[in-house]
C-alpha cells in the first residue's frame, strides 16, 4: 500500500505539469515583440472628455465603465455613480451618500451585468446594492464574510452570468473568494502568502478582478507585485505571470522595509498600506492585457506593458501625448481606451488602424 | 553627606527620570490613535514613499482608530 502511494506521488510530481497545465511566467525580462515596432499599439484620435459643461465636479474617479452608449463614473468620495451620454452630457446619478436601502457608503467598485443591472459594492457595510440601469434601487445583498477574516472589507468584484460574486478584499488572507447569489461564502479561489498582523502594519491586498475570454476565466491582478493570476470559474489556476522591472523591484523592497519598521515599533492599530505600483489592467478588443507602470522618472514617459491573454510579455511602449501627465488608470470603452490621469482628467484614445 | 553618596543619589535620580521618560513615551506610543474625522487626512503619511496619498479610510470603534487604509 505504502509503495503504491509513493509511486502515485512520484507519478503526480513528475507528470503534474502535463496533467494540470499551469503556465508560470514570472519576472519576464524581454518582450517577445519588443523589437517588432510594427506590432506595437499606436493611439490616435486622442480627445479629452469634457465634463466641465455639467455642474458636476469629481472628487476622485474611482472607476469608469461604458455600457450601451452611456458612461458610468463612480466617485467614491461623493458616494455616487454619475451617468453621462457619449458627448459627456450629464444624464442622472445612481445612489446617494447614506446607509439606507440604495444608499452608498464607501462604494469601491461597481459592475454592470448583461441584463442591465448595476451592482455597487458598499465596502464598509460589506454589502452589494443593486440598481436598474436607470438608477432605480431594486435590492441589496449582504456578503456573509467568514468570521475568521473579520478585517476583510471588500475592495472589488465581478458578477458571473449565474449571479455568483467573485470578491477581492482590501486586506485579508484571501485574494479572491466566491459568494453565492444570496451572499453566502462558497469558497476561496486564491490565497495570500504574506502574513497579516492584527494589530500591525500590512501591505494591502492591492487586488483587481475582471473577466477574460467571454466570462469563462477570471483575472486577478496585484497592483503592488504586478502578478497576474488567471483562473477558471471553479478556481483552477491556469497561469501566473509578471514582468521584471528593476525600479519596481526596488520600490517593493523599500515599501516592505517601511512596513517591517512600523511593525518593529508595534503600532496598536491595524494599518493597511495600499501602494499602487501599476495601474489597473484592461483587456483590449484584441484580447491583449494593458497596464501602466506608475513609477516613472520625471524625464521619462510612462511604460505601458502589454501581455497576451496567455501571459506572454509582448512589449512595452509609451504614449508620447502623456509626457507631462501621469496616467493612473486605463479602461476599455467599446473600441476605444479611456485613460484617467492623476488630475482626474479622462481621455479617449482609439487604436490606430493598420 | 559624603560626595560619594551625593553622586550616588544623583545617579539614582537620573535613572528614575530616564525610566519615567521611557515609560511615558511608550505608554503614549502604544495608545491607539484617537479617531480622526474622515474628512481629515486620516493620519496617513502624505505623501507616501512613492506617491501622493490618493484615498484613505478610517474605521473607528470606541473613539479610536480600529483600522485605517492609506492608498498611495
Amino acid at each position: 500500500m505504502l509503495k503504491k502511494s509513493i509511486c502515485a506521488c512520484a507519478f503526480l510530481a513528475i507528470f503534474q505539469p502535463c496533467l494540470f497545465p499551469q503556465h508560470r511566467k514570472l519576472n519576464q525580462r524581454h518582450g517577445i515583440h519588443q523589437n517588432r515596432i510594427d506590432s506595437h499599439i499606436v493611439f490616435a484620435d486622442i480627445t479629452k472628455i469634457d465634463f466641465s459643461k455639467n455642474e458636476i465636479s469629481f472628487k476622485r474617479i474611482t472607476k469608469l465603465a461604458l455600457h450601451k452608449d452611456r458612461l458610468f463614473v463612480l466617485d467614491r468620495r461623493q458616494s455616487q455613480i454619475f451617468v453621462f451620454d457619449r458627448e459627456a452630457r450629464y444624464l442622472y446619478s445612481i445612489g446617494r451618500p447614506g446607509q439606507g436601502p440604495g444608499d452608498l457608503e464607501y462604494p469601491e467598485d461597481f459592475f454592470i451585468s448583461q441584463n442591465d443591472l448595476v451592482y455597487v459594492l458598499n465596502s464598509m457595510a460589506k454589502r452589494i446594492e443593486i440598481f436598474s440601469l436607470a438608477g432605480e434601487f431594486t435590492g441589496r445583498i449582504d456578503l456573509i464574510i467568514p468570521k475568521e477574516i473579520p478585517i476583510a472589507h471588500p475592495q472589488g468584484f465581478v458578477v458571473s452570468r449565474d449571479g455568483f460574486f467573485y470578491v477581492t478584499y482590501k486586506l485579508g488572507p484571501h485574494y479572491l473568494d466566491v459568494y453565492s447569489p444570496g451572499g453566502q461564502f462558497e469558497k476561496s479561489l486564491l490565497s495570500r502568502k504574506e502574513k497579516i498582523l492584527v494589530p500591525g502594519a500590512n501591505i494591502g491586498n492591492c487586488s483587481q478582478v475582471l473577466f477574460l475570454s467571454q466570462d469563462s476565466e477570471i483575472l486577478h491582478f496585484d497592483h503592488f507585485s504586478g502578478i497576474f493570476s488567471v483562473l477558471d470559474l471553479q478556481g483552477s489556476l491556469k497561469a501566473t505571470f509578471s514582468v521584471f522591472n528593476k525600479a519596481h523591484r526596488d520600490a517593493m523592497s523599500i515599501i516592505r522595509g517601511g512596513v517591517a519598521q512600523k511593525n518593529h515599533e508595534k503600532s496598536p492599530t491595524t494599518d493597511i498600506e495600499t501602494s499602487y505600483l501599476f495601474s489597473n489592467v484592461c483587456q483590449g478588443a484584441d484580447g491583449r492585457l494593458y497596464t501602466f507602470f506608475l513609477l516613472n522618472k520625471t524625464d521619462e514617459t510612462q511604460k505601458l506593458y502589454v501581455f497576451s491573454s496567455e501571459g506572454d510579455f509582448l512589449y512595452w511602449t509609451s504614449v508620447p501625448f502623456f509626457r507631462n501627465k501621469k496616467v493612473v488608470d486605463i479602461y476599455r470603452g467599446g473600441n476605444a481606451f479611456l485613460f484617467i490621469t492623476e488630475d482626474d482628467e479622462v481621455y479617449s484614445l482609439r487604436k490606430e488602424e493598420e | 553627606m559624603t560626595k560619594r553618596s551625593k553622586g550616588f543619589r544623583l545617579a539614582l535620580f537620573m535613572l528614575l527620570v530616564l525610566f519615567l521618560s521611557v515609560a511615558v513615551y511608550y505608554s503614549f506610543a502604544l495608545l491607539p490613535d484617537t479617531c480622526c474625522d474622515p474628512s481629515e487626512k486620516c493620519c496617513c503619511a502624505d505623501p507616501g514613499q512613492f506617491g501622493p496619498l490618493k484615498e484613505y479610510t478610517c474605521a473607528c470603534a470606541g473613539g479610536y482608530v480600529q483600522w485605517r487604509e492609506c492608498k498611495y
